[in-house]
């Protein structure tokens, strides 16, 4: 059975795009979330293998998402996305429990990687 | 990081290498078939060479490749251990150490040429090879493992972790490198711990390298394990793992990444390192260099402390707060046991002085045709490292006095129905809180009407002053000024006399003193304290003043009462188990006022010189430890104080100097 996958971000290009790649590789995106509260409410009801998570969006941000995910479950493999000099947030979020981090713009293979490693 | 940053390291250890070079040959000219000996030299010689390379000091490396290539033909006994070749040995020892001693001051440079092609001769087989050290290779990454962290992983091992050295390289399209670096650090951490990384964590954190960095890590874990734990971590492109060499004896360890040459660390520090493969006798490897400055800033904290650690317990005394006390108790006895600690850390054995002794003896053995035998006894005496350190030239000269006016050629001798080799003894030994270190020969003594003689052309004595007593004779010998060399030799008699050696030893707060015994013997002792920093002092009060007196010189204390108070030729005396010892009135003899008090007095029986006394104080405080701070400006050259020393309530006393309490 394929891995589960979580998208979240509060763009609907990025969460497109995201979902195409990752569903090309053999993973099934079981949800897609706007924002953080989202995305925790999400993260209880489908229990998925993954979790893409931005770090800006409205309501709740990333951060903090990762820390609620974590509290719910801390075996949650969570992979922050970030654009380019959000240095201080990635580390922020990787302290946070995130398991590795993807830079905007994406490049295909290096989400699969990360889905792969961050997924064994 | 700048090669320049090791120079100290380099200076002291090449230093070491010279001085066991010496030693070693020292010891295979006396048995030339020990070749385990010559390995030992050879070893050093290589080392030498390696750690002058990697300095950059050519012309060090040059010479030491050539000592090398000959030690190397008398390990493999392709070359006879004559006397010849041993000469030639000692004499490139002497250049090595002139060559050494000039590049590290990066001074002109005296010829080596000639010495070199001495070597040269005794090789004779192959050309110069060209020295494999100076080839230089991109392709490393370092990870300098400092001596600390070596500490730190030898600690690590023994409660059985295991230590590797991880070479990690990054994907060239990697973004946000740091990043990267920083969940490999959090994934190792989970299972390890990272003892050093090069680059630093913070160059790394800054992105200052390239794709490729080093890490070394403590765990318990399985070396595949962990390589496979940082291989499951994205965007790496290679990782090379194995155990951390301890063995080899360098201060930085080198690793050679086995990846593509674009993965390669390319920064200045690193391609200016070469590999080092010396190994070092088994016995250093426990050491560690630590630069003095660092020590004694330590041991001037530790004092600090333990006069806080004094002022907190005090404060705190009349409280009945059993758990404060507790903790007290703690703080008070950790305090202790790191006092002692940190003055250990000052403590060196006096082998490093005498350890050039032999040597020396045997070089001026030989250009003074004299057979000298050198006996040297207590050489793991410890004493203060700053003792340690000023101590070597007044005994160079002591032993130079020896063989130059002491000792007799054999002839001499032999008509004087002597041995024929003369005996310098060189003794150190511990005796109370003092160390005495001793230099005797059994040569013919001091020669007392020559001393007069040489004392009433200098000046220093009226001439019909009859003759000098041994003592009288001894003093003259150092006063300044005075130099019993009636032909100056190259062994003795620079200029320098004995009363520089006189001057040292006193700036030491130590004392020497000569005897002899005309024709048969002479004997110097110097007698120093064990260390300079902290004492044990009896705090009494003087003139509602509190002072130290160095425990050193303090026999006992007793109760006098007036009845019990004597005189002697208009002097005061006390009877003390039937011996009859000088009283004074300490406050008086210091210049405070008399102590007025009908008695019973307390006194204080402090013996120096072999001499006892009595001193007369106001009250007795009790023993403690002080640390000595020196006095400047007006207050320097007070006699009778040697210094001040803030006690535990913050106010300072002034600290008695006991070789001038009793005159």
């Amino acid at each position: 059975m394929s891995k589960t996958v979580l998208i979240t971000d509060d763009t609907a290009f990025m969460r497109m795009t995201l979902r195409n790649v990752i569903e090309k590789n053999g993973y099934s995106v079981v949800g897609e979330a706007g924002d953080g509260e989202e995305a925790v409410a999400l993260y209880k009801e489908l229990q998925p293998d993954l979790v893409t998570m931005d770090i800006t969006m409205p309501k709740m941000d990333g951060i903090t998402a990762i820390k609620e995910i974590m509290k719910i479950d801390s075996d949650a493999k969570i992979i922050v996305c970030s654009a380019m000099g959000q240095k201080p947030m990635v580390i922020e979020a990787l302290s946070a429990g995130a398991k590795d981090f993807l830079v905007k713009p994406f490049d295909a293979e290096r989400v699969v990687e990360s889905l792969r490693k961050i997924g064994s | 990081m700048d090669i320049n940053a090791f120079k100290e390291v380099f200076v002291a250890e090449a230093r070491d290498y010279l001085q066991s070079l010496n030693e070693d040959l020292l010891s295979f000219e006396q048995n030339t078939d020990d070749i385990a000996t010559v390995d030992e030299m050879f070893r050093a010689a290589h080392s030498l060479k390696g750690m002058a390379g990697t300095m950059g000091f050519d012309e060090l490396a040059e010479f030491t490749h050539e000592m090398e290539s000959v030690l190397d033909l008398l390990r493999t006994q392709e070359l006879e251990p004559t006397p010849e070749v041993i000469n030639v040995l000692f004499g490139s020892l002497d250049t090595l150490e002139v060559l050494l001693e000039e590049t590290i001051s990066e001074g002109e440079i005296s010829p080596y040429k000639q010495q070199i092609a001495t070597l040269e001769a005794l090789t004779t087989q192959e050309p110069i090879i060209s020295m494999p050290f100076s080839e230089k290779s991109e392709n490393q990454v370092a990870v300098d493992l400092d001596e600390f962290n070596r500490e730190t992983i030898k600690q690590g091992i023994s409660q059985g972790f295991s230590a590797y050295t991880i070479i990690v390289s990054l994907r060239d399209n990697t973004i946000l490198k740091s990043v990267r670096v920083y969940t490999i650090f959090q994934a190792l951490e989970d299972v390890s711990t990272i003892i050093q990384s090069n680059p630093s964590a913070q160059d790394l954190d800054d992105e200052k390298f390239d794709l490729t960095f080093g890490l070394i890590v403590l765990t318990k874990e399985k070396r595949d394990d962990i390589k496979q734990l940082v291989e499951n971590i994205p965007e790496i492109a290679n990782v090379e793992i194995r155990e951390t060499d301890l063995s080899e004896k360098i201060e930085e360890e080198v690793i050679v990444a086995n990846g593509q040459p674009d993965m390669t660390v390319k920064s200045k520090e690193v391609s200016s390192k070469k590999t080092r493969t010396a190994s070092r006798p088994s016995r250093t490897e426990t050491l560690v260099r630590v630069e003095t400055e660092r020590l004694d800033k330590l041991i001037n904290l530790v004092g600090e402390l333990v006069i806080s650690r004094t002022q907190v317990v005090e404060m705190t005394i009349e409280g009945d707060d059993s758990v404060q006390k507790t903790a007290l108790a703690q703080l008070d006895r950790v305090t202790t046991e790191l006092q002692y600690a940190a003055m250990s850390l000052r403590m060196v054995p006096i082998k490093q002085v005498f350890d050039r002794f032999p040597r020396m003896v045997r070089d001026l053995a030989q250009s003074s045709g004299k057979e000298i035998n050198l006996e040297v006894f207590g050489e793991m005496t410890e004493l203060d490292r700053s003792i340690v350190n000023q101590i070597g030239d007044p005994l160079v000269h002591l032993i130079r006095n020896s063989i130059d006016h002491g000792l007799e050629t054999a002839s001499e001798r032999i008509a004087k129905g002597k041995p024929a080799m003369g005996t310098i003894r060189l003794e150190a030994r511990h005796e109370g809180s003092h160390i005495l270190i001793e230099i005797a020969d059994d040569g013919q003594g001091l020669n007392i009407e020559k001393i007069r003689q040489k004392g009433i052309e200098r000046g220093l004595i009226a001439e019909d002053n009859g003759s000098l007593s041994m003592e009288e004779a001894a003093e003259l010998l150092f006063h300044p000024g005075f130099s019993t060399a009636i032909e100056v030799t190259d062994l003795s008699g620079r200029g320098v006399g004995l009363d520089a050696v006189k001057t040292t030893v006193e700036s030491l707060s130590g004392t020497i003193e000569l005897e002899s015994e005309p024709g048969h013997s002479t004997r110097t002792v110097i007698k120093l304290p064990l260390t300079l920093a902290i004492i044990k002092a009896l705090l009494v009060v003087v003139d509602g003043e509190t002072l130290a007196i160095p425990i050193q010189a303090v026999r006992e204390n007793i109760q006098v009462e007036k009845n019990q108070i004597k005189t002697v030729q208009q002097k005061a005396v006390i009877m003390l188990r039937n011996e009859v010892l000088p009283l004074y009135d300490l406050a008086e003899s210091l210049g405070f006022n008399r102590l007025d008090s009908p008695g019973p007095f307390p006194v204080i029986i402090v013996e120096m010189r072999g001499q006892k006394a009595g001193f007369i104080v106001e009250d007795l405080i009790g023993q403690q430890e002080i640390v000595i701070k020196s006095l400047s400006g007006i207050g320097k050259d007070i006699q009778g104080i040697a210094g001040a020393t803030v006690l535990g309530n913050g106010k300072v006393a002034l600290i008695l100097d006991n070789s001038t309490l009793i005159r």
